[in-house]
């Protein structure tokens, strides 16, 4: 089981406090499709994706956003077992949408760097280093049903 | 993932606004990395603190600061123009996997101290560049694995595994008729 510090729940929950989930959802999941244009595949469904401009203003990304970052406050939720809390979620990731699991970790960078234009010197290296490895057990938990 | 003249353009102009934060951005990217990736620590074991603040953080996170703003200006040919760094890190057997981290550290730092100017755009041209610097990087890497190879005949061992390889592709085939198997080498 993950331990975690005190200080290490009191930085995560500072992180989501700040979380303005519309505008970082959809500015991280932009990112995601702009910065690795790969993972454009696993949105067929979501329209107009052919340049920055489009995905940013595209509401799908917009709502698919939001919905990301629910499924992260799951996590947060029951930090001391997000292993269980994701299994289904693993599942839909492995089974149906045959996600490479190596996109999870590249979600997760893109929403440290807008997380990181929020908060800006708020998010020092320790915080930094809690919300990281809160972000490397929920990719972990994902990765699990892949087996 | 070859950079295109847009790619290069939109580093540049970014580039010339924060040049004047650059020590401060090594600083910071070196400390934050440090901070987070613990292991890091590993390649500098005589230092005492690896806060942000040290003077040993501060001194390096400058000279790596300096050197990627150098590569900025030799974005044409970072092979050559990093060849002597990358021999450097080879010899500290510094794992490639650490471009990497650093090159989170940095986007992170950039997003922290310049969040309107690295929109998706600059973050994905500046992603790119970086990553074609650790390339550049790592390029001369695993060069000494032929017997009686230096790190001064480095260059040629480059010849030297295309007649391996390419020897290795003539005897499968000649043993397996009408069956051709390829494979491909990368340069790391």
């Amino acid at each position: 089981m993950v331990q975690w510090k005190a200080e290490e729940r009191a930085a995560i929950q500072a992180v989501f406090a700040k979380l303005d989930y519309e505008s970082v959802g959809r500015e991280t999941l932009t990112r995601l499709l702009v910065v690795y244009p790969w993972t454009r595949r696993y949105f067929g469904g979501f329209g107009n994706l052919f340049n920055s401009e489009a995905i940013m203003a595209n509401p799908k990304v917009a709502a698919h956003g939001i919905v990301v970052l629910q499924g992260l406050e799951m996590a947060l939720k029951n930090m001391d077992d997000i292993k269980n809390t994701y299994a289904s979620l693993s599942e839909l990731h492995s089974e149906k949408l045959q996600v490479d699991p190596g996109n999870f970790q590249l979600l997760g960078d893109c929403l440290t760097v807008v997380i990181a234009t929020r908060m800006r010197t708020e998010f020092t290296p320790d915080i930094q280093a809690a919300w990281q490895k809160f972000l490397a057990v929920v990719v972990s938990a994902l990765r699990k049903q892949y087996n | 993932m070859s950079l295109t003249a847009k790619d290069r353009d939109v580093v540049k102009s970014f580039w010339g606004k924060i040049s004047s934060k650059a020590d401060a951005i090594g600083q910071e990217a070196l400390g934050r990395m440090l901070a987070v990736y613990p292991q890091t620590k590993i390649y500098f074991p005589q230092w005492s603190d690896y806060s942000l603040g040290s003077a040993k953080v501060k001194k390096h996170g400058k000279n790596v600061m300096a050197a990627i703003t150098d590569a900025v200006g030799k974005m044409d040919d970072l092979i050559g123009g990093l060849s002597s760094l990358s021999n450097l890190h080879a010899k500290v057997h510094l794992d490639p996997v650490n471009f990497k981290i650093l090159t989170h550290n940095i986007l992170v730092t950039l997003a922290v101290n310049f969040p309107a100017d690295f929109t998706a755009e600059v973050h994905v041209a500046v992603d790119k560049f970086l990553a074609a610097l650790s390339a550049a990087l790592a390029d001369k890497y695993r060069l000494t694995h032929h017997s009686g190879a230096s790190r001064a005949s480095a260059n040629r061992g480059t010849s030297n595994d295309k007649a391996k390889v390419s020897d290795a592709i003539n005897k499968i085939s000649n043993n397996r008729k009408g069956f051709f198997f390829m494979f491909f080498s990368r340069s790391i």
